[in-house]
């Protein structure tokens, strides 16, 4: 190769770019760009300013000189001169880029002169690409052949463990991966999801006493390629696939992107998915499937649901095995096809990594495929200032920054990081012969610490800071130390409480940032690094609590947060009212102790607000209130009135801290609404207010309100007397008032993400939280299902069918009919979580974690409900079956039909409490029938196997006549209630 | 009636129901014989001040059951095993006042298909027995008092097939049933004798309802429901009358009898009474005499017992 000679490859502006410092040519969309061998001239250094730089003024005659060019797709960087492509030949060509590896697929563009071999190097080739429009266009099943040529089955049936093939068709996404959720389609519940299960030697992976393996992976991980075309493809339109033609290779395996007339074959671009019809899929969706698939990108921005490419599957116990039956399902197969042009620059490097005292983190790894854009990430740090900084060290690996070969202006050599944005924040650069030079970290424990005295709140501060603001960097390495500094004191060494109260709902709090650039010519990432303050609040609250209670939940907290820190904190909490020392308001005055006249007012102000906000007892004396087990309504308003709750603040490493206390009473007012939202929230549920009218569509049509309407006029006594029934007051309850301890500490925490492309660790609000609630909720209701009827209940409906038989059951005798559901127990919660808003739960991560941010803590509290339907006749029994969904995990008194799951969670907005009121299939089955006399017992005969399903919603009446048997249900319903916020700024509450 | 006088008339009445094998005129004549006998029950049915009626309530879920109250089938099921505070009168299992046994027996659930598993379900089964009494025509049921009540223990282990559970309850009736109080203990019977008696009376009594004979089928049974009548208290002529026309109800029926098969030979009444007990899945617990019509099992109890001096089975309940 000329070295007075370069590449110039050009795409008009509308059709694409050029980067000439990446040598790499993007099209829109597939087609022709222009590559042309061109004489260069050298600048003549000292050109006298100032003139113009002189360009020849005649360009040489036509170039003659006999190029061969590299012209193929490209999978390793590794054309040898045997590679050429003959279609191309001479200093211009117009080489043509095929639509059927739009979307990822690079091409390689390299001239070379006979005898010499092509150099695979960026520096004298082109990447050419084309974007494309992405599409997921269609996807059709077909049998299993190992050629991938099975003909369409499509909407036809197969059995369980046979094997088959999942084509689907895509356009521009050629070598991306897709991600492939087989679906179950179900009529009356939410489709079940088809993971992919493998199998080794037939068998697959199951934990002991689990019908089916592990599901955390739930969909197939396939790379778009493309395939020769099948006859039944010829005939399919643009919209469902994309074909084109390209070079039919020798070897069969790779193909050359064709211009001339050589061999050509029709290809598709499309992914093949080997597909098991796992047996194992039974137990979570059923006998019979109707298989459709949902492809999605890795990014998730193309999604689209096939369901009109489904496929039936049933058992059938003949078939034995298959061609998939001993590999089962392979969830992953990574594609081979290169898609970022970037790997083939020569100068580089081929890892960054950050370490501070928690480890080291990969940020990047060039060996590792990844689709995300590199450019912009953000390294999060949770520290203090002085003592409690933060040692970071950034390497910067395989690092080649030959200047030869490196294209930037300046080079990049000296030049691979810019930390610029330290120097505005005060940090300064080491400088050896400056004398600027930076400290060995040290250990800064054993340090001399004083403690000053200030309104009676002792602060212990640290003598000996090793904070170093010198940073040190080469090319291949950043060290320094990150700080968060706090002004929380004045010049006097007083604390500022209004600032640190400005950091008690913590996402307030304000991070620094340093952006960092590492750049080579392959690589540029701008790493950001994020210091969060490790300010750490604690916060204990104990409502109508046993004291002995509460000091075993203290030990628990403290335990679960490995006692750092909380613990000495949770032993300063006093507990007012249970010690019976102090009231709130009183509290407030005493150790307040006139420090400064600004402070008086405010203490006096505070203590003024608190007595009218508690309305506290005049008799400031008075003993403790005693703790309050049962009641109504009206008497937990009172009592929650009262209540112990304590503050504690901690920052610099927990060395420095304070107790809040009394100021902080007034927010936390929210809290105790919160408790008292939480009550009224209930009694709106006992009222149904939170419910939406029944729905009845799918059956007769009649509602409660127009049954009762319409038989308003009708002589029949039993409807009249119905009417009469709805009179009566609809429940009775008794609440059990709750007992509440609760201890929680939020902070910054950094943690590896729970999900997600980033393998950067996040800074994330952690919330660890120690409540026990002894009931949280508790009550004792009984319902009168008949009154419930006029309040349109969702069950109400399901119940007005039963009542509508019972009552030509019973006749006029209205005294022998008890249908009831009394709901008794309550909601006792003890639980412990930690959560991070980045990390997830941070117990259970480690064991499969839950995956929604909400979901912390469920199932651990529940109500049992007892639906009970009793006829006392005198010549008829009738026992009624009903129907029992015990998946609330506490099945207490039986007939758990219907229950209230309480979940604590928190996400952006805080911790909350949230409710789920769900009814599980509450069905009465009214199918044992006896007569008093002549001892004869009616029973229905089972449902021959394979008679329809009858409907699961509102199951009409089985009979005309109700007297012998009847069924009623309803459809799970969930409602789920707003969410209480605990930990609020600005509670709505 | 006294008490001698309702024996006399049994008595009586049983002396005609063997003397009944002449020609049809006798026949006929004896077939308005126990109608009328049905229809003149009530008059042999006493009502006192108070008159209790003993009723089982009870809830489960996730097991099956069988409850007896003085070694007498009470209430069984077999079918799913969740009942939701569901009631069922007793009264004619308890004879008179004093002591009664109760015996509750808790097996595993089944399945759809009434295959039953192998073990109950730890930590997720129960069970809960009330036995309640009151008089119907004073108290609202809601106002019944409680005689006894049991409730599961919860099951740790997974591996218990079977619970059972015996205890006592007072019981005060103003009435006395002669049951199957002084009948002979049919355990020290040779039990394959045994059988074949049971099984004769079992084949006689169903090719009777086979055939819509429904007169001697009353007449076979109706020592029974006198007590069971007197039991309930039912001393109006309409309580008669209704229990007579039960028997035409059941012939209208056309009842497919399904064959005697998938029994067993129990004994109740601490083995003063004898019946066959279905053990296949669909019948389990019930009575071995059964039929079909219109898609629904109808079965029939019938347990057998020897009066002290007789040597031939009757049915007492």
């Amino acid at each position: 190769m000329s070295d007075n000679k370069k590449l110039v490859v050009t795409i008009p502006a509308a059709k694409g770019s050029v980067d000439v410092k990446t040598s790499t040519a993007v099209l829109n969309e597939a087609g022709t760009v222009r590559a042309e061998m061109k004489r260069i001239t050298t600048m003549v250094e000292k050109l006298p300013a100032p003139a113009k730089i002189s360009v020849p003024m005649k360009m040489p005659e036509g170039d003659k000189t006999p190029y061969r060019w590299i012209w193929s797709m490209l999978r390793t960087l590794t054309f040898k001169k045997t590679d050429v492509n003959e279609a191309l030949n001479g200093p211009v060509v117009h080489p043509n880029f095929p639509k059927i590896v739009e979307g990822g697929g690079l091409g390689w563009l390299e001239p070379f002169l006979d005898g010499h071999e092509p150099t695979n190097s960026a520096a004298h080739g082109y990447f050419v690409a084309a974007r494309g429009k992405p599409a997921i266009q269609s996807a059709e099943w077909r049998e299993f052949t190992p050629n991938n040529d099975g003909k369409i089955i499509t909407a036809g049936t197969k059995k369980f463990r046979e094997s088959v093939q999942l084509h689907i068709y895509t356009r521009a996404l050629y070598g991306q991966e897709l991600r492939i959720f087989l679906m179950d389609n179900d009529t009356a519940t939410a489709d079940d999801d088809l993971p992919p299960w493998e199998r080794v030697a037939g068998e697959a992976q199951k934990e002991p006493g689990k019908e089916t393996p592990d599901d955390a992976i739930k969909y197939f991980t396939r790379q778009v390629k493309i395939m020769p075309m099948l006859p039944d493809e010829t005939s399919r339109g643009e919209t469902l696939q994309t074909s084109d033609f390209v070079i039919k290779d020798k070897s069969g395996k790779d193909m050359k992107v064709a211009t001339g007339s050589i061999t050509y074959q029709n290809f598709v671009q499309k992914i093949v998915v080997d597909v098991f019809l796992d047996d194992l899929w039974k137990p979570g969706a059923g006998e019979v499937l109707e298989i459709y698939p949902i492809v999605k990108t890795r990014d998730g921005k193309l999604s689209k649901t096939l369901s009109k490419c489904f496929l039936n599957v049933k058992e059938d116990p003949k078939v034995k095995e298959s061609p998939l039956m001993y590999g089962g399902n392979k969830p992953v197969l990574a594609g081979d096809i290169p898609t970022n042009t970037r790997k083939f620059q020569p100068c580089k490097y081929g890892m960054i990594t950050v370490e501070d005292k928690d480890g080291t983190q990969t940020i990047f790894d060039e060996n590792v495929l990844d689709f995300k854009p590199p450019e912009n990430l953000t390294y999060n740090i949770v520290a203090g200032s002085d003592t409690a900084k933060k040692t970071i060290k950034l390497s910067v690996q395989s690092l080649v920054t030959h200047e030869d070969e490196c294209t930037a202006s300046p080079k990049h050599k000296d030049h691979v990081i810019d930390l610029s944005s330290f120097g505005a924040k005060g940090y300064k650069k080491e400088d050896v012969k400056a004398g600027v030079k930076r400290e060995k970290e040290k250990e800064s424990a054993a340090k001399g610490k004083f403690e000053i005295k200030a309104n009676n709140y002792k602060f212990k501060r640290d003598t000996n800071a090793s904070f170093s603001g010198v940073i040190k960097v080469s090319d291949e390495e950043l060290e320094f130390d990150a700080q968060y500094k706090y002004n929380f004191f004045d010049e006097n060494n007083h604390v500022l409480f209004e600032r640190i109260l400005g950091y008690l709902w913590i996402p307030a709090a304000q991070a620094d940032h340093f952006p960092v650039t590492i750049q080579t010519c392959r690589w540029k990432h701008v790493i950001e690094f994020a210091v969060y303050p490790d300010i750490k609040w604690t916060a204990a609250l104990a409502f109508n609590m046993d004291k002995a209670d509460f000091d075993a939940l203290k030990t628990k907290f403290a335990e679960a947060n490995n006692g750092k820190g909380i613990k000495n904190a949770l032993q300063r909490f006093t507990m007012n009212r249970l010690e019976g020392v102090e009231k709130i308001g009183e509290a407030a005055k005493g150790r307040w102790s006139k420090p400064t006249p600004t402070l008086d007012r405010h203490n006096e102000e505070l203590g003024t607000e608190l007595g009218e906000m508690f309305a506290l007892p005049k008799d400031k004396k008075a003993a403790p209130t005693p703790v309050k087990s049962k009641g109504k309504f009206a008497e937990l308003v009172e009592l929650l009135k009262e209540f112990d709750f304590s503050i504690k603040v901690e920052w610099n490493n927990d060395t420095e801290s304070v107790d809040p206390i009394e100021d902080m009473i007034a927010k936390y007012y929210n809290v105790l609404k919160a408790g008292w939202n939480l009550v009224k929230e209930f009694r709106n549920i006992i009222h149904g207010n939170h419910t939406n009218k029944a729905d009845t569509s799918g059956d007769d049509g009649k509602d409660p309100d127009e049954f009762i309407n319409k038989n308003k006029g009708n002589p029949d006594k039993n409807i009249q007397g119905l009417i009469q029934r709805m009179q009566r007051k609809p429940f009775d309850y008794e609440l059990q008032f709750p007992k509440l301890g609760l201890a929680a500490s939020w902070y910054y925490e950094t943690m590896p993400p729970q999900k997600g492309d980033s393998k950067l660790w996040g800074a994330g609000k952690t919330v660890l939280v120690k409540l026990d609630a002894k009931p949280l909720v508790g009550i004792d209701l009984k319902w009168d299902f008949l009154e419930l009827l006029c309040r349109r209940h969702p069950i109400a409906y399901a119940i007005l069918k039963a009542v509508d038989a019972l009552l030509y059951i019973c006749a006029d005798d209205d005294s022998k009919v008890d249908i009831s559901v009394t709901l008794s127990g309550k909601i006792d919660l003890e639980a412990t979580f930690k959560h991070n808003t980045v990390g997830g739960n941070v117990f259970t991560r480690t064991a499969g974690a839950s995956e929604k941010k909400e979901d912390l803590i469920k199932g651990g509290a529940a109500v049992s409900v007892k639906l009970e339907c009793k006829l006392y006749l005198s010549k008829t029994a009738t026992a009624f079956k009903v129907k029992v969904v015990v998946a609330l995990g506490i099945g207490l008194e039986g007939s758990s039909g219907l229950g209230l799951q309480a979940r604590i969670g928190s996400d952006d907005a805080g911790l909350f409490v949230g409710f789920d009121l769900i009814f599980e299939g509450i069905k009465i089955e009214g199918y044992v029938e006896a007569k008093v006399n002549v001892g004869e017992k009616t029973k229905e005969v089972k449902k021959k196997k394979g008679a329809p399903e009858k409907p699961a919603e509102y199951n009409k009446l089985v009979e005309a006549n109700p007297k012998a048997s009847f069924e009623i249900g309803i459809d799970e319903k969930k409602i789920s209630l707003k969410k209480i916020y605990l930990t609020k700024k600005e509670s709505d509450g | 009636m006294s008490k001698p006088a309702i024996i006399i008339s049994l008595i009586l009445l049983i002396g005609l129901h063997s003397c009944g094998q002449g020609t049809n005129a006798k026949k006929e004549s004896m077939n308005q014989g126990i109608k009328e006998k049905y229809l003149n029950s009530y008059k042999l049915v006493k009502k006192y001040d108070y008159n209790p009626r003993f009723i089982l309530d009870f809830n489960s879920y996730n097991c099956t059951y069988e409850i007896l109250v003085n070694d007498m089938p009470a209430y069984s099921d077999f079918d799913g095993g969740n009942q939701g505070g569901a009631v069922w009168p007793v009264s004619p299992n308890i004879l008179k006042s004093g002591k009664q046994t109760i015996t509750i027996r808790v097996f595993p659930k089944v399945d759809d298909d009434d295959k039953m598993e192998p073990f109950l379900l730890a930590k997720n089964c129960g069970l809960e027995v009330k036995v309640l009494y009151g008089d119907e025509e004073k108290e609202k049921p809601k106002e019944y008092k409680q005689l006894f009540y049991y409730k599961m223990p919860e099951i740790k282990l997974d591996n218990v097939p079977y619970l059972e559970f015996k205890g006592t309850f007072e019981a005060s009736t103003p009435y006395q049933l002669k049951g199957w109080g002084q009948s002979q203990d049919l355990r020290k019977e040779d039990k394959t004798q045994l059988t074949k008696e049971v099984l004769a009376f079992y084949n006689q009594y169903r090719k009777l309802m086979a055939d819509g004979n429904m007169n001697a089928v009353a007449e076979l049974i109706y020592n029974r429901e006198l007590e069971t009548e007197q039991a309930y208290f039912q001393n109006k002529p309409a309580d008669a009358a209704e229990t007579w026309n039960r028997f035409d109800q059941i012939k209208a029926y056309h009842l497919e009898m399904l064959p005697l098969e998938h029994y067993e030979l129990r004994f109740f009444g601490d083995g003063r009474v004898v019946g066959l007990i279905r053990t296949d899945d669909e019948l389990r617990g019930e009575s071995a005499l059964a039929g079909i019509t219109d898609n629904k099992y109808k079965i029939y109890n019938l347990l057998l017992h020897k009066p002290a001096g007789s040597d031939q089975l009757q049915v007492i309940r």
